[in-house]
């Protein structure tokens, strides 16, 4: 059995930065490269585990709060960075709009009918008597009417994600703006945006339907998402870790990924009082990527203050950004 | 400090039967290991008398854990980390002799402590990124310009050297002292002042 020598920590650490650094830092790394950085990680578990730990440091810089501002003079800027998959760029299109009480909700007449609602900032998970589960995310309202028959939650207002416990004698609807959600066994998210109902399935299988029956009814399965409005619905597959982003609220999260500015004080506004205004047009397009608490608008803040440069002023209810 | 034969033996066993992909050792070693280093240096810190073996120590602590999970990701990581930290205490002190063996006597104490459930997820999440900003603002400040540039307004290495005034080599110093602070600060810091070089 070959012995092989065990280098010092410092000196496994010291050399494990210098090639991630050289990693991070070639404009093109070649295969040769990587297969040399491989036989050093090869040559001993201490510089594998040494990689691996500055490795993962360097990766929490990129998840904190990348916040990118469009560089004047710098051609490098206009390149996607490298490890942000293709799609993470389409979810900063996916954005945002508390649905505050926009076409106040259709009260159908339901005798046993349990309000449950959620005000701004809050969160709250209701677990029904079958056992099934909703999370309301912030500003919103949900109505339950459990029968023996049917199962039937009215989705008034804002987001709820829902754990349903699967029964095909007592079927589980998610009625929202002339929109029906029949589970068949799932998991799935319903919104109410200005610009129609969104839902996201992220396990198992759900059937849309319009209430009006106008609609052909679909079958959304896992991965997929729908947006309906009153005369169409389009549906997208998408990356279940993508899903996970738009998620992250259930953890009190948001995820911007190449969001914009404006978009990303819009989301910040869904969940707090004191409202972010973007007060000019070229300040609103700067893009920005990272992870905060829904209620951590301050950290946003100065970040947008310190890494753009941009001038902020703090009023009673409004926090207004500008160049 | 140098291993000792004996145990490369073992790790070299473990890397000729290994069953698990090394990605998926990487992220059990990322996402479950690493959240652990503080308490683990703390534990260290208190059942071995001499502190300056600390970092050669823990580095052995992963590097037996690493082999380990290539054979089998352990399903109760945080027991595991701690027994395997305990046994390589014990090892030690029976090869070296280093310290009295009743040093190392109460750890099945300790044992109590590892049972318990880790920190709730969504709250790590949340206060991982307090801290990684709060790591961002205690670094040099040259070096937190230059980590700035990089990560932030994405720059090319002769960018940043010509941004801030200084040569390509420099560039590379900044950045791997930020990112061993950041390392530091992010996992392994206790309450107990650590003495990295």
């Amino acid at each position: 059995m070959s012995e092989k020598k065990v280098p010092p920590a410092d000196v496994a650490r010291a050399d494990a930065a210098s090639r991630l650094l050289d990693r991070q830092l070639s404009e093109e790394w070649k295969e040769e490269d990587e297969a040399q950085l491989e036989n050093w990680m090869d040559a001993s578990l201490a510089h594998r585990v040494a990689y691996w730990r500055l490795e993962a440091a360097w990766e929490q810089t990129d998840r904190l709060a990348a916040l990118r501002r469009p560089m004047r003079e710098t051609p490098a800027q206009t390149a996607p960075t490298r490890n942000w998959p293709f799609f993470a760029r389409i979810a900063a299109a996916v954005v945002v709009v508390g649905a505050l009480g926009a076409g106040a909700a259709f009260y159908a007449a339901e005798p046993a009918a349990k309000t449950y609602a959620t005000e701004i900032g809050g969160r709250e998970t209701i677990t029904l008597r079958d056992g099934s589960q909703i999370e309301l995310n912030t500003d919103s309202s949900v109505r339950v009417a459990l029968s023996n028959g049917e199962r039937k939650v009215w989705l008034d207002k804002g987001e709820a994600f829902f754990q349903v416990r699967h029964n095909a004698k007592r079927p589980f609807v998610v009625i929202a703006s002339g929109h029906r959600i029949v589970d068949i066994g799932t998991k799935f998210t319903v919104r109410r945006e200005a610009r129609g109902l969104s839902i996201a399935v992220t396990e198992g299988k759900v059937k849309l339907e319009s209430s009006d029956a106008k609609l052909k009814p679909t079958l959304l399965t896992a991965g997929q998402v729908a947006l309906a409005d009153a005369n169409s619905v389009s549906i997208a597959k998408k990356p279940v870790e993508e899903l996970s982003t738009e998620l992250k609220w259930r953890n009190g999260l948001v995820e911007f990924r190449y969001s914009t500015l404006a978009e990303a004080a819009k989301e910040f506004n869904r969940y707090n009082r004191n409202k972010l205004v973007i007060a000019d047009a070229q300040a609103a397009k700067l893009t920005v990527v990272g992870t905060f608490g829904t209620n951590d608008v301050d950290a946003f803040v100065r970040l947008a203050q310190r890494v753009f440069g941009l001038h902020v002023v703090q009023h009673e209810d409004e926090t207004v950004i500008s160049r | 400090m140098a291993d000792t034969p004996d145990n490369n033996r073992d790790i070299a066993n473990a890397q000729g039967r290994a069953s698990v992909n090394l990605r998926e050792v990487k992220e059990w070693f990322v996402r479950e290991v690493l959240p652990l280093e503080s308490a683990l240096i703390h534990f260290l810190h208190h059942n071995w008398r001499n502190q300056a073996d600390i970092d050669d120590l823990l580095q052995e602590v992963y590097m037996r854990l690493t082999a380990a999970a290539q054979k089998e990701i352990p399903a109760q990581t945080k027991a595991f980390v701690f027994s395997t930290a305990r046994n390589l205490l014990i090892d030690r002190v029976r090869r070296e002799q280093v310290v009295p063996i009743e040093a190392v006597a109460d750890l099945d104490a300790l044992g109590v402590a590892i049972d318990e459930p880790g920190p709730d997820r969504s709250v790590m999440a949340r206060d991982e990124l307090r801290r990684v900003q709060a790591a961002l603002d205690r670094l040099p400040p040259r070096a937190r310009e230059a980590l700035l540039l990089r990560r932030v307004d994405g720059l090319s290495r002769a960018e940043i050297a010509q941004r801030m005034g200084i040569g390509e080599g420099t560039v590379k110093e900044y950045l791997s002292e930020s990112v061993c602070a950041l390392a530091d600060m992010l996992y392994g810091e206790t309450d107990i002042a650590r003495r990295r070089p």
